[in-house]
């Protein structure tokens, strides 16, 4: 993963061999794809933003909370949606629940890793979460229609999220 | 103790990656029921890359875990570069074995500093540690860091690779990268020297467990083999990779849906104890005085040494790191490759082994003769360790059923964690709750 000194980054986190567990690696790689198009979040449209494919490797959020003031996180998630729903919150707003990964931190705990970072006084950024409510985790490389029909919204979103 | 009764029913064991229970029952001093159940998703990986091209199955495989990406990515390009009779360059072999040091560095520091110091320090997890040694705590958050920067610098990113390719690599590292990596590494030997005494402090409380087992792990004449080499064991004569399924002889148990494996005995242990015990001699300098720190000596036979050997291997892969980091450093032709070997894909069939971070992990692959895979296979090492796991559990719960339960439960749950299981990276969804 590249990294840099910029202010704003959007990551997104998941399994991309599950399903629906990784659209926020899909929109992530979505969202490349138009910036290489020149059509999405260029720096030129004054949007400083690294967009960061963080798989299923959660702890990479650790370190990399200081060195950016703003962290917008993609990820699937349970939020009692419909399925390919698309929810913006900022962290503070939420409670993280127990989840499959918190119980060893080798995983994408993002709660875990924000309770460390706390814990060793690390400097933490704005942190939006842009969640989206799967339809089918099971093995395949594929999105549902749902959730491959949402990724224009998680852009919007992003869009939004950082301006 | 005949009226000892244990009804132990431990649902999704805390600190491992994925999903295990635990289930002990103990009537009048008899052991009733003794299971390591594990309930693992059926295996998809073969059947997802049967159909896709020479060029893309690394990259798919690189998805199966967030923790040995690295390995999985190398076991596959191994695989094909067989297939193909692809053979690298002296550089390249190089970069690849940097790769493999960065993520057993990764995962053996968490692993030691996030799982297995809590439970030697009477804690849940590292978040209470984060609070009571908060100064330790950052050194293995550093030490992580540091890896992850090396996986990065070598393989392009801290997980999942993009640069490692079949034949070799689409970028290596400046050799200006390679100086810093050297420097940061070098400084970091008193980090590692502190979690070192750390874990030899609390040593104590590691069980004294032993049950003579068999201990597979690729071993090669030229070094601690972590890249490359044929299949070694403890037991038995080496062979090479591709006769991996002589060794694996998997097999199905009732009680988990996970395949477990044996060789020359009822079970075997892969892992960094296991590579420790068959390649001994081969460890560093300063590797050899740690595990000299600790007593550790080979064949040892207490798989709760097998957190000791991977802190020894940190060591190793360090130093190693820095030799070939000088190597490549004198190396006058290191700019002057500029891409991966040439070759052509053909009609064939290749295995590759590669030691990650949890033991000797296989793929094999079979491709027609334009290049795209018709069958696949793939063998884990935790998968390799399961039944050495239970075996382990039902030679250990007689002796010690006579604790108080939660003693029991702790051994039980360190035995497990000892072996630093990854039963599943397939998902890791968040569940998320609005603040009233």
């Amino acid at each position: 993963m590249r990294t840099n000194s910029k202010s704003k980054a959007i990551i997104g986190f998941g399994n991309v061999l599950m399903g629906d567990e990784g659209v926020g690696v899909r929109a992530i790689e979505n969202l490349r794809e138009s910036k290489r198009l020149g059509s999405g979040l260029r720096r030129n449209d004054g949007i400083n933003a690294d967009l960061l494919d963080g798989g299923t490797s959660g702890m990479i959020l650790l370190h990399i909370l200081e060195k950016y003031e703003h962290i917008i996180v993609i990820d699937a998630a349970n939020f009692g949606g419909r399925p390919g729903e698309v929810r913006m919150f900022d962290m503070q707003t939420i409670t993280l629940t127990p989840d499959t990964a918190q119980v060893s931190l080798h995983g994408a705990s993002l709660a875990g890793v924000i309770e460390l970072a706390k814990k060793l006084s690390v400097k933490l950024p704005k942190i939006t979460i842009i969640a989206v409510q799967p339809e089918t985790i099971a093995p395949g490389m594929s999105l549902s229609n749902v959730c491959q029909s949402a990724i224009a919204d998680i852009i919007k979103k992003c869009r939004r999220a950082i301006l | 103790m005949t009226n000892v009764n244990l009804d132990i029913n431990l649902h999704h064991i805390t600190r491992v990656e994925g999903h295990g229970n635990i289930v002990v029952n103990v009537k009048d001093g008899k052991l009733e029921k003794c299971q390591w159940q594990v309930p693992e998703a059926p295996r998809f990986f073969e059947a997802m890359v049967v159909g896709q091209k020479w060029d893309v199955i690394h990259h798919i495989t690189s998805r199966i875990c967030g923790i040995c990406s690295i390995g999985h990515t190398l076991a596959s390009l191994k695989a094909t570069e067989a297939a193909f009779g692809i053979k690298l360059t002296e550089r390249d072999l190089k970069l690849r074995r940097l790769a493999i040091h960065a993520e057993n560095l990764q995962s053996h520091i968490l692993h030691l500093g996030y799982l297995v110091l809590p439970d030697l320090m009477g804690v849940g997890s590292v978040i209470p540690l984060a609070s009571s040694h908060p100064a330790e705590v950052k050194i293995v958050v550093g030490l992580h860091k540091l890896a992850n920067a090396m996986s990065d610098m070598v393989c392009g990113r801290t997980t999942h690779p993009q640069r490692l390719i079949p034949g070799g690599f689409t970028k290596v590292p400046a050799k200006d990268e390679l100086k810093k990596l050297r420097n940061d590494l070098a400084g970091a030997w008193g980090d590692i020297e502190t979690v070192a005494k750390l874990v030899h402090t609390l040593a104590g409380k590691l069980p004294n467990f032993t049950r003579e087992t068999e201990f597979i792990a690729l071993t090669s004449k030229d070094e601690y083999a972590f890249y490359d080499g044929d299949i070694g064991s403890t037991d038995t004569a080496s062979a090479p990779v591709a006769k991996y399924l002589e060794y694996t002889n998997e097999y199905i148990v009732p009680h988990s849906t996970a395949k477990y494996a044996k060789h020359a005995r009822a079970s075997y242990m892969v892992g960094a104890l296991a590579r420790f015990n068959k390649n001994y001699d081969q460890l560093t300098g300063k590797a050899k005085a740690v595990a000299a720190m600790f007593g550790l000596k080979p064949v040892c036979h207490n798989p709760y040494m097998n957190s000791v050997a991977q802190l020894v291997e940190v060591v190793h892969a360090w130093e190693d790191t820095l030799a070939i980091l000088d190597d490549l450093a004198k190396d006058p032709a290191y700019d002057s490759q500029k891409g991966p070997v040439s070759f052509a894909p053909k009609a064939s069939k290749g295995a590759g082994g590669v030691e990650v971070p949890r033991g000797i992990l296989f793929h094999e692959y079979t491709y027609d003769a334009n290049g795209f895979c018709t069958k696949a296979n793939c063998i884990i090492p935790t998968n390799q360790n399961h039944a050495n796991i239970q075996l382990d559990m039902e030679a250990l719960v007689p002796k010690i059923m006579d604790k108080p339960q939660k003693e029991v439960e702790l051994a039980l749950e360190m035995l497990v964690r000892a072996y630093d299981p990854c039963i599943s990276c397939s998902t890791h969804m968040l569940n998320i709750e609005f603040k009233e």
